[in-house]
């Protein structure tokens, strides 16, 4: 443990580089920082243990494709995808295409480090398949009207859509809703929106 | 007929001087040549007396010549020429009176002129002579007269006095036919009257002001509208319309003075009310080009201005709920836009938190963090305070605007979609840009709805290397804005379509955003259209003309 991790942040705000490296420096981790998709493929120096931080959206080579373009480059650093608040859609992509976790912006900052920390520490694979384990176990517990919520939820649908979509009032909506963050261990929607896209992903 | 008549001027000479030298060489103190002396003296006086008599004829001939010269050149003068007797009898008249008369001189002498007057004129008639027979002064009349073809003439009638040689007062007339004159003049004062027959009728006010402000003429229109205090009679402009009224006009009467024509919107105080004119001043110059008075048309717009501003509301309040619209739809731009420096200032003071915990964090980085946080603050709250100008409801204003900065403004908002999308921004602006009277929201929402019809043809299209070009330029009169795209370009068709209300090729569109448009850049008195261009993408033009701003129908603010 002598050496230092280091987080890779590719980011076109320079506001968000220059926060995010003093937030890394907080929490003892050394940040290397790309303005852009591009400047990451050029300038990326792999070293252990490492992960990269990177915004879904930028000019030139989006998030999506870096992505998509990592294997084909040998680079098996594991990927945090950094999403805007309630952009679902983004995140279920990047994690599609292989990203290991996602983030919202404004970052709940214990989430981010802990993820982070998570991320540099455990292996993929073997995380992967551990968390899967659980969340299914965990989903396994949701009634069928539960499952129902759980499935719009995630799908970035707002209370009163789910129910006039059930034909339910939106107070039972938000019960079922609190009663799945219980069953489920979760207190934020993201986190339901990770377990949804981890059993997906890894059930075929 | 003497002997000597058959002789010429020289053979009596001759003769003469023969007798003549014969009576000296005879022999005087012959008694018997006493009878033959005198019978040769009687020669003598006989040729003597036969000259004389040929240089009277001779002169008779030439006075009978003057005479018949005088007689044509009487006869044929261009205005008939009579003679009257005191009883108006014709004594004596000229060829060109007869033909006036309609006669031959020997059926018109010794006819009362009267018979070819009417009873009116025959009176006029009588009385002008009487009146040329008692002061002997030379006078002139203006007569009908109907010849005995039946033509009617009008004649002038110019009389001078004359007396015979038996003492007869006699009356010598010019007759003048002045029916082409006439005519002309009854024709003008047709048209005069005419004109002022449609002048008065006209709704707009007509009058005609001399140099002094003096009030030639004014129609009844004007005289309805000023009749205020009974001043209907009062010539005078100033007086006329009041000292208030009259310094807001006098600018444009002065110029107008000075030759030029002027066109102008003044508003005056008419009983009481405002009232909005739309004045037209016409100098009148003389042909020195000086002026001697001039027109001035007003044409009463308080109805139309009524209108304008109750549409100017109207559409005022339509580009308020487009706005909204568009925000709506920008939601999750605006959103991720304040998240940015929201996340980075929390990254910011968690750092800065446990940073100190470990006791890492020295003074500097203490003023740097907050430094950046307030920098970060600063950026969130200039979108936050632009969406909320951009979201209020308000009255038009305009300002003096350099639209380079609007482009920059609208950039800033727009940022979020283009680096999502890899859709390329290209900025060409005219510096320095000449300044134009615009309001300011209404085109930054016109300059972000075409860009962001430009960014979503691109997105729709997933056009290769997407490129938004925008551009300024200005000349003398206009500023244009071009938004050029490289997209797929829309179809001939759809070019003009696309400013009609409820046109939108897009399934969630409304398609008011460009209508609107089109009308809001119409108020300024420019001009929206779309061409295709050379990359066969579409090309929005907006133009805005460098007027003054008392032409604009939007009312000015300087702020």
């Amino acid at each position: 443990m002598t050496k230092k991790a280091t987080v890779h942040i590719v980011d076109d705000d320079e506001a968000m580089r220059k926060s995010l490296k003093l937030l890394m420096k907080s929490i003892d981790l050394h940040a290397e920082t790309y303005h852009s998709a591009e400047d990451f493929l050029e300038n990326f120096q792999a070293s252990t243990p490492s992960c990269v931080l990177m915004d879904v959206r930028m000019p030139g080579m989006q998030g999506l494709d870096l992505l998509a373009l990592l294997p084909t480059k040998n680079i098996t650093v594991p990927v945090v995808i950094m999403t805007g608040h309630g952009d679902i859609p983004s995140a279920v992509k990047a994690m599609k295409a292989g990203a290991i976790d996602f983030v919202e912006k404004p970052f709940n900052q214990e989430a981010l480090t802990n993820t982070i920390k998570k991320c540099i520490q455990t292996s993929t694979a073997r995380r992967k398949s551990d968390t899967q384990q659980i969340y299914s176990e965990k989903l396994a517990l949701l009634s069928r009207r539960e499952n129902e919520v759980f499935d719009r939820l995630v799908k970035g649908k707002i209370n009163k859509v789910i129910a006039a979509d059930l034909n339910i009032s939106v107070r039972t909506v938000e019960a079922h809703r609190a009663n799945i963050m219980a069953k489920l261990g979760v207190n934020s929607l993201s986190d339901l929106v990770r377990i949804s896209i981890y059993s997906q992903i890894y059930k075929t | 007929m003497s002997e000597f008549s058959g002789y010429n001027h020289e053979e009596l000479n001759e003769k003469l001087n023969e007798f003549l030298s014969n009576l000296n060489d005879t022999d005087r103190s012959a008694l018997d040549d006493k009878e033959r002396l005198l019978l040769e003296s009687l020669h003598v006086h006989q040729i003597e007396l036969e000259m004389q008599n040929r240089e009277l004829k001779s002169s008779q001939a030439d006075l009978e010549k003057s005479r018949d010269k005088y007689a044509d050149l009487f006869d044929f003068a261009p205005i008939g020429y009579a003679s009257f007797n005191k009883n108006g009898v014709i004594e004596e008249l000229n060829l060109t009176a007869c033909k006036l008369l309609g006669s031959e001189r020997s059926i018109v002498l010794g006819k009362p002129f009267s018979v070819f007057l009417t009873l009116n004129d025959s009176m006029a008639f009588f009385k002008h002579l009487k009146e040329v027979t008692s002061s002997a002064t030379k006078s002139h009349i203006k007569l009908q007269l109907k010849s005995l073809a039946g033509i009617i003439y009008s004649i002038q009638i110019e009389s001078t006095l004359r007396t015979s040689d038996s003492g007869d007062k006699i009356i010598q007339s010019a007759i003048i036919d002045i029916s082409d004159h006439v005519a002309t003049e009854r024709a003008l004062l047709e048209n005069k009257n005419q004109l002022h027959l449609i002048i008065n009728a006209l709704p707009v006010l007509v009058t005609q002001i001399d140099s002094d402000m003096q009030l030639i003429f004014t129609n009844k229109a004007y005289d309805k509208s000023f009749a205020e205090n009974k001043r209907q009679t009062e010539r005078h402009l100033i007086n006329r319309i009041g000292n208030k009224n009259f310094t807001r006009l006098e600018p444009y009467i002065e110029s107008a003075l000075d030759g030029h024509e002027v066109s102008c919107e003044v508003s005056l105080t008419v009983d009481n009310k405002k009232t909005s004119y739309h004045i037209n001043l016409l100098p009148n110059s003389d042909i020195h080009g000086v002026v001697k008075n001039l027109y001035m048309i007003m044409i009463d717009i308080s109805a139309y201005k009524q209108k304008e501003l109750a549409s100017m509301a109207h559409l005022a309040s339509l580009a308020h709920e487009a706005r909204i619209y568009l925000i709506g739809q920008m939601t999750t731009e605006i959103a991720h836009e304040i998240n940015q420096p929201l996340s980075a200032i929390a990254n910011y003071s968690t750092a800065g938190i446990g940073l100190q915990k470990s006791g890492k964090l020295d003074a500097e980085d203490v003023t740097e963090i907050f430094n950046d946080i307030d920098a970060q603050v600063h950026r969130a709250s200039d979108i936050i305070n632009h969406l909320k100008k951009f979201s209020k409801k308000r009255e038009l204003q305009l300002s003096k605007t350099n639209v380079n900065t609007l482009v920059k403004e609208v950039l800033k908002f727009l940022v979020v979609e283009k680096p999502r999308h890899g859709i390329e921004i290209q900025k060409i602006l005219d510096e320095p840009i000449s300044l134009t009277y615009v309001d300011t929201i209404l085109i930054e929402q016109v300059l972000l709805n075409v860009l962001r019809n430009a960014v979503e043809a691109l997105i729709e299209s997933r056009t290769k290397k997407p490129l938004i070009t925008i551009k300024t330029m200005s000349t003398e009169s206009e500023v244009l804005i071009l938004v050029a795209d490289n997209g797929p370009g829309l179809s001939y068709e759809l070019l003009d379509g696309v400013f009609e209300p409820f046109f939108s090729t897009k399934e969630s569109g409304v398609g008011l955003g460009l209508s609107i448009c089109k009308s809001i850049i119409e108020s300024h008195n420019g001009n929206l259209w779309a061409t295709r261009n050379a990359e066969m993408g579409t090309t929005f033009y907006i133009q805005l003309p460098i007027s003054n701003q008392a032409a604009l129908p939007i009312k000015v603010t300087n702020d």
